[in-house]
Formats: C-alpha cells, sequence, structure tokens
C-alpha cells in the first residue's frame, strides 16, 4: 500500500510537469500600447520591441543589457486617472504605485537606466534567461496590462546564477549519496523500525 | 535478534529539494525553461518527492 502511494505521488508529479502549459508565447497589451529599444553600453541599439507587436516572445525575447538603458514610449487607449500600477517579474509582484495623472495625459515616454539595478536582478540578466514580465494600470477611466518576456546578455556560464544552481545540485547528489549509504539494517525492534531522519 | 531498516527521508527531503532548485536554476540561466515561480516550484517538489521516494525505497546494506 505505502509502495503504490509513493508511485502514485511520483506519477502525479511527473504528469504535472508533462502537462503544464507552455507560458504565454506573445508579447501582448491590453488597452494600450507601447514600443521599446534597448541599447548597450556604448550606446548601440541592442533590440527592439512592441506590444502588441513584434518581439518580447517567449522564443524571441527582449534583450537587455544590465549597462545598458531602456528608451520606451507608451499610449493608453483611454486616460486613466486615480488608480494604481504594478510590475510582476517572473510571477512575483516586483514593485507597485498609485497614478494620479491629473494633467489627463494618454501618452507618454522615457529612458531607464538599467546600471542602478540591484544584484540579484542585475545576475538574472547574465546569460540566457527569458523571465516574463508583465505591467498593470488600473484607474477611474480604463486600465491597461501588458506583457513580454526579456532576457539578458552574456553567457550563460558567466552568471552567479548558474554557479548558485550548480552548487545546490552538488549539495543535492552528496545528500541522495548520503541517503543511500545511511540506509542500512540495524539492530532494534519494532518500535525503532519508523524512525528516520538526518542521523 | 531482531533487526530493521534505518532510512533517512528528511534527508532526502533535503536533497531531492536542493537537487530540484539546483536543475531549476541551471535550466533557467539556459533559457531552457521561463523563469517563474510556478517552474521553480514545480522541480523543487518533483525533486522532494524523488528524494523522499528514493530514500523509503533504497536498498538497504547489511551489518
Amino acid at each position: 500500500m505505502r509502495r503504490r502511494t509513493q508511485v502514485l505521488a511520483l506519477t502525479g508529479a511527473v504528469a504535472a510537469v508533462l502537462a503544464f502549459p507552455a507560458s504565454a508565447s506573445a508579447a501582448e497589451a491590453d488597452g494600450c500600447s507601447g514600443s521599446f529599444t534597448s541599447k548597450d553600453a556604448s550606446g548601440a541599439i541592442l533590440d527592439t520591441a512592441e506590444a502588441p507587436g513584434e518581439g518580447a516572445t517567449q522564443d524571441d525575447p527582449f534583450q537587455i543589457d544590465p549597462d545598458g538603458t531602456v528608451e520606451w514610449g507608451g499610449s493608453t487607449d483611454a486616460v486613466i486617472q486615480d488608480g494604481s500600477w504594478s510590475v510582476t517579474i517572473a510571477g512575483l509582484p516586483l514593485s507597485s504605485g498609485s497614478v494620479d495623472n491629473a494633467a489627463g495625459e494618454t501618452t507618454r515616454d522615457g529612458v531607464q537606466s538599467l546600471a542602478d539595478l540591484p544584484g540579484p536582478a542585475t545576475w538574472a540578466l547574465q546569460g540566457a534567461m527569458v523571465i516574463p514580465v508583465t505591467g498593470t494600470i488600473t484607474g477611474t477611466g480604463g486600465s491597461c496590462e501588458a506583457s513580454g518576456f526579456v532576457t539578458g546578455t552574456g553567457s550563460p556560464t558567466s552568471s552567479p546564477i548558474f554557479f548558485i544552481g550548480a552548487g545546490l545540485g552538488l549539495v543535492g547528489l552528496l545528500m541522495g549519496s548520503a541517503v543511500f549509504a545511511g540506509t542500512k539494517v540495524v539492530p532494534g525492534g519494532a518500535a525503532r523500525a519508523t524512525a528516520g531522519g538526518m542521523s | 535478534m531482531s533487526t530493521h531498516v534505518q532510512r533517512r527521508p528528511i534527508l532526502g527531503f533535503f536533497a531531492g529539494l536542493f537537487l530540484g532548485l539546483g536543475v531549476a536554476l541551471v535550466l533557467f540561466v539556459f533559457g531552457v525553461l521561463p523563469t517563474t515561480v510556478v517552474w521553480l516550484a514545480i522541480l523543487s517538489g518533483v525533486g522532494v518527492v524523488l528524494g523522499v521516494v528514493a530514500a523509503s525505497t533504497a536498498p538497504a546494506r547489511g551489518r
């Protein structure tokens, strides 16, 4: 019975992975539109994307240089006032705030420097990580939601995340070998038969 | 004298967790999977299940 439960749990876990639907494969925007141009540290154009439109898809993510900049421009279909905005990266809420827009603007543009990003964000932009990004604005008058995929530059093996992953995997393998080495027949009665753990 | 098999399910749990996290991060950094917490949780969960199952079914060494 116990063996059957273990097999069912294992089968369920594998099935969950295989059945998990692929993430959205296109940059999307609802209630707004935008265009983006990334430049490297020397100012040369690295990549462009539009939402909705070409670029920033899972197969062709928007490439960003952590030492460069992103020029952006966007417009909303309606005047959005007295609301809130939020940005989600990799499925986690990154930042949020309030929107006043007393002037009733529907267009905006700017240049975002990426040099001041915190360490882990810079690590994520080294290598070929495909990172989903979603932004929303909601308020009186309408709402806007845009999503796409970004990636970094450089070799994957230059990213600290690669070494963290390899290190964790190595520790897991070593602990796994200790599991097999530590499984042994020992003297004792039924009372100890269920004992287990780290020791 | 009676004997029993001493197993290490908690060690298996953490072995699977670390292995799952490590594999997930390496797959992320090479762009094989999109970097999301969902995939991180799935691969970690699969690692934990495999670790506990391995610890529960590993062949015992004799004394």
